[in-house]
């Protein structure tokens, strides 16, 4: 182990490998910034230029793009409501009414501590258990995968707040994500003939028109109440002592539900994210600061996301199976040097694999260094005026989206979301929860159909596994739990109606 | 209103410009001056993937050969068909090619699916990227060790097996439709979204077997995480050496192979289309693409440009037949 993680430094701290090491965080925390153009953008476009690079080094540098998109997905949510990367979607709910309080400095900062601790969770678990935990992933079957979305999906409904409102949007976010082809019969749905719709809407630009194009239509009407004086100080920016206290207990939630999500090749950053923000919520003592700049609900989403892009790599490295789109372009970059990953890599190519990891720890402090300075100019971003501000945007998202796949009907996607989201904004609905759905509605489905495929129909057999089953009792109970507490709430709401009434 | 409808004329105007330049340009394509410019590779699936791999491979040997940068573009959607059919609305001029697989050549036409394009009124075969076969492998902890042990075992317990497939009307699963129908036996389909989770579910042994992609398994193999039964090629397979084919294994004829094909729009002047021809055969001489080629289980294969067609016609007619004798339903 220690040799190990030795040769893995000696592999990283080269000074090509550190370079590109530096290259990969910074480029992947700029193109994380920008709304639209995420790291799989980002990484698409780099992989040729791996070509020329030692397969270690090339992996290095696509996977600080990576992970340092995920922390720089977050700044744009914080300071514009703008989230640049899917994941960072759930930061907004609490990032931007920070920013919109003046504590906009403060959530970047803590965006960089929590993104650190999460990060370095997700490395330490990748090395010291990254094998053991790939085995475990593998045990978890179709019924398994159904009963861990269902357990997510009832987790962030049944969090206080509106939640008639979240309801809606999780079930407009499911119905979207039934658009498409039909896993298990090859039927199209929804796609009304269009090719492009075959593989479902693209959620880049599904996320990019609801927050992004949204949020600039909302700002031309709104565009005085702005405040644009808000003083910088180096004060300003620190969090204070409480702030610190407060983030420790969430950052360790966070982490640790990143850390496992991240592991299952079938899960993934989005839904690591949501769930730590659903957590928070679901174990504060008072609910109602949560979308009113909450500063656990920052630290604890952003602290998720950042250790599952770390874990990520652990199915992707240890037994060959990419977790996710971007996990595959790096397999890619494998095998155009003609090495075919697989559960032999760790053993046959030991120098990629600790060099990697060594890496990470080396990108993760890169990123922390080259952030808390960056805050301050970060902050200054908020001075602009949103008339430079947001054409740039709405450009930047229309690049990134066509770049995706190069479509321009994902170009229009945008443009009808956009419309869709302002609509939805003007009714006081929230988009984080639609994302929500749409993410994990695909994955219910499919899974619960193949299940019960292999179950024979028998939903029985589905339940008597017992993963399965006491993943879906976990559910039962949340669901049970919020409709006592519902029940009670209303229960006492009648109560103090009627008690006036009797006295008089 | 009025700003949309101005929009929608003036991108009608630029639209109509830029189209006519091309036009323009299509028809100053001289064959002598072929490439003067970088050439576009596209390919109907992400970057990263099997097929990209493969086209980014050759395109880097094309780019040596013709002079020219040959870049890839990925295009990716609806099995593929997005790109082609990107390909086949090109101006047929050489400077936009394309990376046709089995699904977007074949398979999603014969199943009664629109594509968008007919392959071979809209588009020109150039040749032959490669062939790869498939392994028909099983989870750890199966009993039947060989293929004739597993289809006995399959007929003594029937509908009991599952097999996985990377999706509806894939090769994978058209394949196994059609062992399924030459060998009497009964297997319940579990269709996955792709390849990796396919093989996620064989390896955590929550589906009994699949008809998996060479270079993945064959790792897999040498750790010991499945079973390889036999491989589809009509050959063994350069990866693992000691897995008997389909063929040797009692079905005679059985062969499954994916395979690429390079494609123009229709109507690319000859001359351009043997410039092609000759860049992507002595590509499939170059050593440092047989050594890649090697590592990922590929058979290199050099076909002029007729000879490409007649092999379409010929897998065109086979999984025809595979797809009527195995009676997979159509959509």
């Amino acid at each position: 182990m220690f040799e190990n993680i030795l040769l893995g430094f000696s592999t990283a701290f080269t000074a090509t490998n550190l370079l590109y090491c530096f290259l990969g965080v910074f480029l992947g925390t700029f193109i994380g910034v920008l709304p639209g153009l995420g790291s799989l953008a980002a990484i698409s476009m780099l992989l040729p230029l791996t070509f020329y690079l030692e397969p270690t080094t090339a992996l290095i540098m696509l996977g600080g793009i990576y992970y340092g998109g995920e922390y720089g997905g977050s700044i744009a949510s914080i300071l514009l409501n703008l989230p640049g990367t899917p994941s960072a979607a759930v930061t907004c709910l609490d990032g931007n009414p920070m920013a919109k309080q003046g504590r906009a400095g403060v959530a970047l900062f803590i965006t960089a501590i929590a993104s650190f601790v999460g990060g370095s969770v997700g490395i330490i678990a990748l090395m010291a258990f990254g094998p053991a935990i790939a085995k475990v992933g593998l045990s978890f079957g179709p019924s398994d995968y159904f009963a861990l979305m269902l357990l997510g999906l009832v987790a962030t409904v049944t969090v206080g707040g509106q939640v008639r409102k979240g309801l809606i949007m999780v079930i407009l976010g499911l119905l979207l994500g039934t658009v498409g082809t039909d896993v298990t019969s090859g039927d199209f749905r929804y796609t009304f003939g269009f090719l492009e719709l075959r593989d479902g809407v693209s959620l880049v630009g599904m996320a990019m028109g609801l927050f992004g194009i949204a949020e600039v239509i909302n700002s031309i009407k709104g565009s005085n109440e702005r405040k644009v004086t808000e003083k910088i100080t180096a004060r300003s920016m620190m969090p204070t002592k409480e702030d610190m206290k407060k983030i420790i207990a969430p950052m360790a939630r966070g982490s640790s539900i990143g850390g496992f999500l991240g592991a299952l090749p079938g899960a993934g950053t989005v839904i690591a994210a949501f769930l730590a923000y659903a957590m928070e919520v679901r174990v504060a003592k008072d609910k109602t600061r949560f979308g009113n700049g909450a500063i656990e609900g920052v630290a604890a989403p952003e602290s998720a996301n950042n250790a599952a892009a770390q874990t990520a790599f652990i199915p992707t490295l240890t037994i060959g199976i990419p977790g996710s789109a971007t996990m595959s372009i790096m397999l890619g970059a494998l095998m155009i040097h003609g090495i075919t990953p697989g559960p032999l890599l760790i053993t046959d190519h030991p120098t990629i694999f600790w060099g990697l990891i060594a890496s990470f720890w080396i990108g993760n402090v890169f990123l922390l260094v080259l952030n808390i300075p960056l805050i301050g100019m970060w902050v200054r971003v908020l001075q602009f005026p949103y008339k430079y501000i947001y054409p740039v945007v709405i450009a930047l998202i229309c690049i990134g989206v066509f770049s995706m796949r190069t479509s321009v009907f994902d170009v229009c996607l945008v443009v009808i979301f956009g419309a869709l989201g302002y609509l939805l904004q003007r009714a006081g609905y929230q988009a984080a929860p639609l994302i929500l759905g749409f993410v994990l509605g695909p994955m219910l489905e499919e899974n619960l159909r193949r299940a019960m495929l292999m179950a024979r129909g028998d939903v029985f057999q589905l339940i008597a596994d017992p993963l399965t089953g006491s993943i879906l009792a976990l559910s039962a109970m949340m669901l049970i739990w919020a409709f006592a507490c519902g029940l009670k709430s209303l229960l006492n709401k009648r109560k103090i109606k009627i008690l006036p009434e009797g006295e008089a | 209103m009025k700003t949309s409808i101005w929009k929608k004329l003036s991108s009608t105007i630029a639209a109509v410009t830029i189209g006519g330049l091309a036009v323009i340009n299509a028809g100053m394509a001289i064959a002598d001056e072929y490439p003067s410019k970088p050439v576009t590779l596209v390919v109907g699936f992400p970057p990263g993937g099997s097929t990209d791999v493969v086209a980014r491979i050759l395109a880097k040997s094309m780019t040596k050969t013709l002079g020219q940068p040959v870049l890839v573009e990925n295009r990716a959607g609806a099995g593929g068909t997005v790109g082609i059919g990107h390909v086949a609305s090109s101006a047929p001029d050489g400077y936009t090619l394309g990376v046709s697989g089995v699904g977007a050549s074949i398979l999603l036409n014969a199943l009664g699916r629109e594509t968008g394009y007919n392959i071979d009124t809209d588009l020109d075969v150039i040749g032959v990227m490669g062939t790869l076969g498939l392994v028909i492998a099983g989870r750890n902890g199966l009993e039947p060790k060989t293929l004739q042990e597993l289809i006995k075992f399959a007929k003594n317990n029937p509908g009991k097996l599952t097999y996985g497939s990377s999706g509806i009307g894939t090769p994978g699963h058209l394949a196994m439709e059609y062992l399924k129908s030459v060998a009497g036996v009964d297997l319940l389909h579990i269709p996955y979204k792709g390849n990796t989770p396919l093989m996620n579910d064989v390896l955590g042994g929550h589906v009994d077997i699949a008809l998996l992609t060479t270079p993945g398994t064959a790792e897999q193999v040498r750790a010991g995480g499945v079973h390889p039964f036999a491989v589809t090629s009509p050959e063994r397979s350069s990866l693992m050496p000691q897995v008997p084919t389909a063929i040797e294994g009692g079905f005679d004829g059985y062969t499954a192979t994916l395979w690429n094909l390079l494609v123009t729009p229709e109507g690319t002047p000859s001359d351009i289309q043997m410039k092609l021809s000759k860049a992507l055969n002595s590509a499939m001489q170059d050593e440092e693409v047989l050594a890649s080629y090697k590592k990922k289980g590929l058979a290199p294969t050099i076909k002029t440009p007729a000879e490409a067609t007649q092999f379409l016609e010929s897998e065109r007619a086979k999984w025809k037949k595979v797809i009527s004798e195995a009676g997979v339903q159509k959509k």
